[in-house]
């Protein structure tokens, strides 16, 4: 995954935090898709956060690893698996 | 997804929606909300709980103005709502609908829409194809366009209803039906659920009737008798058996000393389309005018008042083991009887023949 790279939230996909508990809603799409709920670990919210267009992946995981006791290696593929998958379902992309 | 993030729902996931409900009534959090938009109808159904509001009022009800249901849907959002159901009246008669409900979708609630289906334009379809809805709700009494108008006093609504359920249908949109079992449409009320399951749509059946928010028992005269409404319930093998299982799993509510058990003003509000914030649309004896203040003043203030108050020595359902499935709502017999302390006979009996029919049925194998 190029950490150069700068990814945004797409609109057919709210985040909610609820009594401490970081949800991702459905906006739009299939309706079977409504019902489709993620819930968040406190890393992947980290994340979350921080995919807003302006922050490269680079700069991410430096934060992750300022703020979490976690090695740069297993920080680095955590945060890659999970924008793979947020990627995956669509509900990020990239900006030029 | 890994499990940095978890899909959570569905029936694999009840573990989790069950530790986090707990959680959440531990915590006073408002998840479950409804918004009554306007008590206009352009139908004057004969058991409507809110018909004073509709037909020849000199003076409309106030409504709050877009901008105000805005910020109130702003407000509950911050307080942790994460269900919004858009009920009315008939929701679809304000202008500004599209507008409500999709902010409410843009900023994450799931939502549901109550509606009598005969106002489900193109635009409105547009709307629900581009933000699908969790549900829309429909409301039908009769499998038959006679019986439905008769009811609804307005000819022609079942046409247009069934109009609207089609053109929601034809774009995949959720549609359920529900019915309210009343004398009037008794007899048909089999044909109802054929006609749901041959749309292949949900249905609900509502047995209680109430009186009008106002006040007013006359629609309790519509109620069918207790016996009736049980043996049309459990005619249905499938929700006899739902019955059942609700009952194994649910027959001990601890009778505790409070007298709201359930979650009204506790992780479930209502507001009317004035801005007056209840506990639940049905239990009226506390409120909070959300024109006055916000959200949280509200919620953290008169209305968590509701949850303190406590039984009295003779409560007759503080110990009562049908309490999980006779209906039993204080908010209810707030209605009936002017106390939520004083159970509606009515209730009660249904409470009474749904038990008797569950134990015969589990004894009988």
């Amino acid at each position: 995954m190029n950490m150069a790279a700068k990814y945004k939230k797409k609109d057919n996909i709210a985040g909610r935090n609820i009594a401490g508990e970081s949800f991702l809603i459905p906006v739009c799409g299939q309706p079977a898709d409504m019902e489709n709920i993620f819930v968040l670990n406190p890393l992947a919210d980290f994340i979350w956060q921080r995919l807003d267009g302006q922050q490269t992946l680079a700069k991410i995981l430096e934060a992750i690893v300022s703020s979490f006791a976690v090695a740069g290696d297993q920080a680095r593929t955590d945060m890659t698996d999970f924008v793979g998958q947020l990627l995956e379902n669509g509900l990020i992309e990239e900006v030029a | 997804m890994s499990s940095m993030c978890e899909q959570v729902t569905g029936l694999a996931d009840k573990q989790y929606w069950e530790g986090f409900s707990r959680d959440l009534q531990s915590r006073r959090v408002p998840f479950s909300g409804s918004l009554a938009l306007t008590h206009r109808c352009n139908l004057r159904c004969v058991h409507c709980y809110a018909k004073e509001y509709t037909p020849k009022r000199e003076i409309p009800e106030p409504e709050l103005s877009t901008e105000q249901w805005l910020a109130i849907i702003a407000d509950v959002k911050e307080a942790g709502c994460l269900y919004l159901l858009l009920t009315g009246g008939e929701p679809l008669l304000r202008e500004d609908f599209p507008e409500i409900y999709t902010f409410a979708k843009r900023s994450g609630f799931l939502v549901t829409v109550f509606s009598n289906g005969t106002l489900v334009s193109d635009r409105i379809v547009k709307l629900f194809n581009e933000l699908p809805p969790r549900l829309v709700e429909i409301s039908l009494y009769g499998a038959a366009a006679e019986t439905h108008d008769r009811i609804t006093g307005i000819p022609g609504s079942f046409t247009q209803a069934m109009q609207g359920i089609k053109k929601m249908l034809d774009q995949g949109i959720h549609v359920g039906l529900k019915s309210v079992l009343m004398t009037l449409n008794r007899d048909e009320f089999s044909a109802i659920e054929d006609l749901a399951h041959g749309l292949g749509v949900e249905f609900r059946l509502d047995a209680a009737i109430f009186p009008t928010l106002a006040g007013d028992p006359t629609p309790t005269d519509l109620r069918v008798s207790p016996q009736q409404a049980v043996a049309l319930e459990m005619a249905d093998p499938e929700r006899a058996r739902a019955w059942r299982d609700f009952y194994e799993r649910f027959k001990i509510i601890p009778s505790g000393n409070k007298v709201f058990a359930c979650n009204a003003g506790k992780t479930n509000f209502h507001v009317d389309p004035d801005g007056r914030l209840y506990p639940c649309l049905i239990a009226r004896s506390r409120n909070y005018s959300l024109v006055q203040g916000n959200f949280q003043e509200g919620w953290n203030g008169e209305i968590a008042l509701i949850r303190e108050e406590e039984v009295n020595d003779d409560y007759r359902c503080a110990d009562c083991d049908k309490k999980s499935i006779c209906g039993f709502c204080p908010g209810f017999f707030g209605l009936e009887n002017g106390q939520s302390q004083l159970p509606s006979d009515y209730i009660c009996a249904i409470g009474k023949l749904r038990h008797e029919y569950i134990t015969n049925e589990r004894c009988g194998g």
